[in-house]
C-alpha cells in the first residue's frame, strides 16, 4: 500500500528519526505566526508573512524529500499564494485564499505528526 | 568548520599533481539545511565518498580552493549570498568541478539561469534521493572525472560500484575507510603516498581524526591483505608515506 511504502521510505530517509522534531517546530512556529496575523498593522504583517514564506518555502523542499508530500505540497502551495500576490489585487480575497493556505499546511503537519 | 587544516598550501611539486587524481571520491555539500545535508551525506557516504558539508558560500570557497573536489552539490538558497552568485564566483576562479545546483526554485528562467550560471546540473527540491544519485553518478562519469571502476594490484581486485575488494577470488570484506585507502593505494601503485594525501581523501573536515588514525588504518589493512593472501603489501617510507608493491615470489 501507499502509505506503508511512504512509511518505509521515511524510515529509511530519516533513520535517527529527527526529522518530525523539524516538522514539530515548523507547526509551532506556524501556529505563533499565523494566530494574529491579520489583525496586524500593516508594516508588522509583511514582515511576519515573509517569515512564514521562508518557512514555507524551506519546507516545500525538505519535507518532499523526506517523503512528507503532502506536507511538501501545501508548504509549497501556501508560499505560492504569499509571494504571487500581484499589485492591486483584491486584498480580501488573497487574504482568504493566504488563510486557506495556511490552514492546509497547520493540517498537513498535524496528519504527518500524528502518523509519526 | 575548519578549512585551514586542509589546506594543501606547502605541498611538494611532485605531489600537489597527484591530488587532482586522488581526491576525485570527494564531494563538497553547500547547503543551510541540515536536515538535507545529513539525508545527502548520509547517502554519498554509503556510495563511498567522503563528503564535507559547509552552510555559508564564504566557507565553500574556502573550501573549494584549499580541497580539488569531485564534485560540488550547491543549494541556491544560502544565507551569505545566493548561490547562483557562488557559481559564478567559482568559475570565475577556474574552479571546474562539476556542480549540482539544488533548488526549490522550478520556473524554466530559474533553471536556465542556474545553468547559464556555470551549474552542471540542476535538481529541484523535493527530489527523491535515487534521482539525486543518479545525477550525481552522471555527472561523475564524465571525462576525466572518474577513472575506472575495476582496479587492480598483483591478485587484488577492487569494484568501486559495490565497494567490494576481492583477494586472489574470494571476497576481503573491508570497512569503508579501509576500502577507501585501498583503493587510493591501488589507484598510485608503484608510487609513494603521502600521508596527508591519505587523510584529505579519508577524511571530511568534520571528522576526529587521531594523530594515529593513518597508521592504524593502514595496520588493520596490511593486516586483511595478508590474512587474505594477498600478493602485494603496504610498505612504509618512514616521514613521507605509504606505498602498495607487488610481493616477489619466494625461493622455491
Amino acid at each position: 500500500m501507499a502509505g506503508e511504502k511512504g512509511q518505509v521510505d521515511r524510515a529509511l530517509l530519516d533513520p535517527d528519526g529527527v526529522f518530525p522534531q523539524r516538522l514539530a517546530g515548523d507547526r509551532a512556529f506556524l501556529a505563533a505566526s499565523a494566530g494574529d496575523l491579520w489583525t496586524l498593522e500593516a508594516g508588522a504583517r509583511e514582515s511576519r508573512l515573509r517569515g512564514i514564506a521562508t518557512l514555507a518555502h524551506r519546507l516545500g523542499g525538505a519535507a518532499g524529500t523526506f517523503g512528507h508530500h503532502a506536507v511538501s505540497e501545501a508548504a509549497l502551495a501556501l508560499e505560492d499564494e504569499i509571494l504571487d500576490r500581484q499589485p492591486g489585487a483584491c486584498l480580501p480575497s488573497w487574504q482568504s485564499r493566504v488563510r486557506q493556505a495556511i490552514d492546509a499546511l497547520a493540517r498537513a503537519l498535524d496528519e504527518a505528526l500524528a502518523a509519526g | 568548520m575548519n578549512v585551514a587544516g586542509k589546506v594543501s598550501n606547502g605541498a611538494m611539486p611532485d605531489e600537489s599533481e597527484e591530488f587532482s587524481d586522488v581526491t576525485q571520491a570527494r564531494i563538497l555539500v553547500v547547503d543551510d539545511d541540515r536536515d538535507l545535508t545529513g539525508l545527502v551525506r548520509r547517502e554519498l557516504v554509503g556510495q563511498g565518498f567522503t563528503v564535507d558539508a559547509v552552510e555559508l558560500a564564504e566557507d565553500a570557497l574556502l573550501a573549494a580552493r584549499d580541497t580539488a573536489y569531485a564534485l560540488m552539490i550547491v543549494d541556491l538558497g544560502l544565507p551569505d549570498r545566493d548561490g547562483l552568485e557562488l557559481v559564478r564566483d567559482l568559475r570565475g576562479r577556474l574552479i571546474e568541478a562539476p556542480i549540482l545546483v539544488l533548488t526549490a526554485r522550478n520556473k524554466v528562467e530559474d533553471r536556465v539561469t542556474g545553468l547559464s550560471s556555470g551549474a552542471d546540473d540542476y535538481l529541484v527540491k523535493p527530489f527523491a534521493v535515487s534521482e539525486l544519485r543518479a545525477r550525481v553518478a552522471a555527472l561523475l562519469r564524465r571525462p576525466s572525472r572518474m577513472k575506472g571502476n575495476h582496479l587492480s594490484v598483483a591478485n587484488i581486485v577492487i569494484d568501486r560500484n559495490s565497494l567490494e575488494a576481492v583477494v586472489d577470488g574470494g571476497s576481503l570484506p573491508l570497512p569503508l575507510k579501509q576500502f577507501q585507502l585501498l583503493e587510493l593505494l591501488v589507484r598510485r601503485k608503484n608510487h609513494v603516498t603521502p600521508k596527508r594525501m591519505i587523510e584529505e581523501t579519508l577524511y571530511g573536515f568534520n571528522d576526529e581524526v587521531s594523530t594515529n588514525s593513518i597508521e592504524a588504518q593502514v595496520y588493520k589493512l596490511r593486516q586483511a591483505l595478508r590474512s587474505a593472501g594477498a600478493e602485494a603489501t603496504i610498505e612504509t617510507r618512514r616521514g613521507i608515506g605509504y606505498r602498495l608493491v607487488e610481493l616477489k615470489p619466494g625461493p622455491l
